[in-house]
């Protein structure tokens, strides 16, 4: 198990294209994924999981993976939340 | 006869087709274990097929140049590729011996609800995302056709509870004749497609679905707003005569668009075109608009994650420009918030969105991204005749600081050497009782109005135009909305400034007469409407139709006025007397 935490900068927060860009790479690791907001939980790979934590911009989310490649995975979507997903 | 809101004229007589989501019985469980392989092949079948056709609604949505359909249906692509979201339908099944169909209503309630509850016009939204990617599968899993319009294979009257404006757009004009629904107004988006599009539509009939059968003779008078329903012999002949007159008057219209807007006694009133796009710029010139009175802005920023780029901005206001060339495009800057929103500008939810953060509230908060729209409009100004025009301004500080930012905009281009219409217009809006009320004001520094009078006579009359218990009040004869048109109009005249009215009512040949009277100098509106205000406008007497307007000022009710209007002789000119 690996998690680290990241502020979500980019305007649109993890919503529409940009919440769907983020599953799309986290669908790219074979680790189990979650991303939690305060106290809600949801799988990394899914797009309807994702949408409803409402994680807008400003807020603090945590990435853990548990798996053979949960630290690149973590680290790929923290980068990926740091530079404004895209 | 039952009586409704006229949305979209013209007359229509046909067999009903009655729009409903059938119906759908869910089966109640317990499965039997011997079942679930089953219920959980039906599921996976069911989900094939709705990609399938979701692929194929993207396709041709990508092929007409739909973008916005095609963003909106690979969204529900997405969704449908969820494994964690499809995993829990199979999990009703495997776990709880649902039925699939009944497996798949429970997820869909499940995130309806979850969406539903969110902070967030935008996320609410997609709710009805859900339940409409679900409501798919269910039907592919029933085996009941997932468009009901698909059903409909020869011309008749479609009649529904709602029609959303996606449905609208997606009528087939060769056999929907016409469309009556029990919701929705006159300047309800579906109303507004429908009469772009030329489809006669009734709305706001109370219970007309269920009170015919499919098959039944519609008889739909989209000029009164009145359905008939298995007409009698006598009736039937009327409607027959009458359709038969307005084929012919629609004709004589096509023949005459291109003769000047002037009444008898010479009086020119200049007929321009509110449009949405490029294309509508096209149906603008061949119904004989001599220019853009209202060029709405943000359909470009409608239905996308990103703002438009100043570039991409740029070649959209560049075309329309060249293509109305010499005559003037009114570009109004953008005016979102309200009941329009867009992903890719985040507003808060309010509880009061139309007296909220919209229109020039959010550009002059949001200073790079309205720089971003003037800068392209200016480097547009440059290839034809364009002209600014502020939405929703309500004092004068705010005109001073769009100005002010209109004026940065033109030093920066001027420093980078790039080309601008150096003496461009800039006009202001008139749509809140405050601006109309200080006209006088704002015409120091404003060099043209232009009333938009849905907006006017809403706030004018403190009545929703979208809350069909209030939409009575929303009349733009109503004396207090038509004494500020008269005010801001005397303002506007004192200082040789041009003033324009781009509302609905502008495009009402009914209200022509009091409209040429009252002295607006343009009047904007659907491309469709500018043959039979045309029409209208040649059959006046300047002279007479001064002293009507002098008269309706001085009347009580605008039901007064209505009633001065249609017994005035210029009735003769107005299609709801046929």
């Amino acid at each position: 198990m690996y998690s680290r935490s990241v502020i979500v900068t980019n305007k649109e927060g993890l919503h529409a294209r940009p919440a769907a860009n983020f599953v799309k790479r986290a669908g790219q690791f074979v680790s189990k994924i979650t991303v939690t907001k305060d106290d809600r939980s949801a799988d990394a790979k899914s797009i309807v999981g994702v949408l409803t934590l409402m994680a807008n911009q400003n807020s603090e989310i945590l990435i853990a993976a548990e798996g053979e490649d949960e630290k690149r995975a973590v680290d790929a979507l923290v980068e990926m939340v740091k530079e404004k997903i895209g | 006869m039952i009586g409704g809101i006229p949305a979209a004229p013209g007359i229509a007589i046909g067999k009903a087709y009655i729009y409903r989501n059938k119906e759908i019985a869910y089966r109640e469980g317990p499965l039997d274990d011997s079942e679930i392989q089953n219920q959980l092949l039906l599921l996976t079948d069911a989900m094939r097929s709705s990609v399938d056709q979701l692929h194929a609604i993207v396709d041709e949505a990508s092929k007409a140049g739909d973008g916005t359909k095609a963003q909106i249906m690979e969204t529900h692509l997405a969704i449908l590729d969820d494994v964690s979201f499809t995993d829990e339908m199979k999990a009703g099944i495997m776990h709880e011996h649902m039925f699939a169909e009944t497996a798949v209503r429970k997820v869909s309630e499940k995130y309806e609800a979850v969406f539903a509850e969110m902070d967030d016009e935008y996320m609410r939204g997609r709710a009805a995302d859900i339940a409409d990617i679900c409501l798919r599968v269910i039907k592919n899993i029933i085996g009941v056709p997932v468009n009901a319009m698909g059903e409909v294979h020869e011309p008749c009257v479609l009649i529904a509870r709602d029609l959303t404006p996606s449905d609208t757009a997606q009528l087939d004009k060769d056999l929907i004749l016409a469309f009556c629904t029990e919701q929705g107004g006159s300047t309800s988006h579906s109303a507004i497609i429908a009469k772009a599009r030329g489809i006669p539509a009734v709305m706001g009939l109370k219970d007309i679905a269920t009170r015919l059968a499919d098959g039944d003779t519609v008889i739909v008078d989209g000029y009164q707003g009145h359905a008939h329903i298995n007409p009698d012999a006598e009736t039937l002949d009327t409607y027959l005569r009458l359709k038969a007159e307005d084929t012919k008057r629609k004709e004589t219209l096509d023949r005459n668009k291109h003769l000047p807007p002037e009444t008898r006694d010479g009086h020119r009133v200049t007929l321009l075109a509110n449009i949405g796009s490029v294309e509508d710029g096209s149906a603008a010139l061949e119904n004989g608009a001599k220019g853009v009175g209202l060029f709405r802005t943000e359909f470009i920023y409608m239905g996308r994650d990103t703002l438009p780029t100043e570039d991409e901005q740029f070649a959209i206001y560049k075309t329309v420009a060249g293509m109305m060339n010499p005559y003037p495009v009114s570009i109004r800057t953008l005016d979102i918030g309200g009941d329009k929103s867009t992903p890719c500008i985040n507003i808060p939810h309010e509880d009061n969105p139309f007296l909220g953060w919209r229109a020039i509230r959010i550009s002059l908060s949001e200073k790079d991204m309205f720089k971003t729209q003037i800068r392209a409009i200016l480097r547009a100004s440059a290839y034809g005749n364009i002209r600014i025009m502020y939405p929703m301004i309500a004092e004068m500080t705010e005109l001073r600081k769009a100005n002010d930012i209109l004026r940065e905009c033109k030093e920066e281009l001027k420093a980078d050497h790039i080309d601008y219409d150096a003496d461009i217009e800039a006009g202001v809006m008139i749509e809140t009782p405050a601006a109309a009320v200080a006209a006088d004001i704002l015409m120091k520094e404003a060099t043209f109005f232009s009333i938009g009078t849905n907006d006017l006579t809403q706030y004018v009359m403190a009545a929703d135009r979208m809350n069909e218990r209030v939409s009575y009040l929303c009349d733009p004869l109503s004396p207090s909305v038509l004494r500020l048109i008269k005010h801001a109009i005397d303002e506007s005249h004192k200082e040789n400034a041009p003033i324009c009215m781009c509302g609905e009512m502008a495009g009402d040949p009914k209200m022509t007469s009091i409209l040429v009277g009252l002295g607006l100098d343009e009047l904007s509106m659907s491309a469709s409407s500018i043959p039979s205000v045309n029409d209208a406008i040649r059959k006046l007497s300047f002279e007479e139709v001064q002293a009507l307007a002098i008269k309706a000022l001085t009347m009580d009710t605008a039901e007064d006025i209505a009633g001065l209007l249609a017994a005035s002789h210029y009735s003769d000119a107005k299609p709801s007397r046929y």
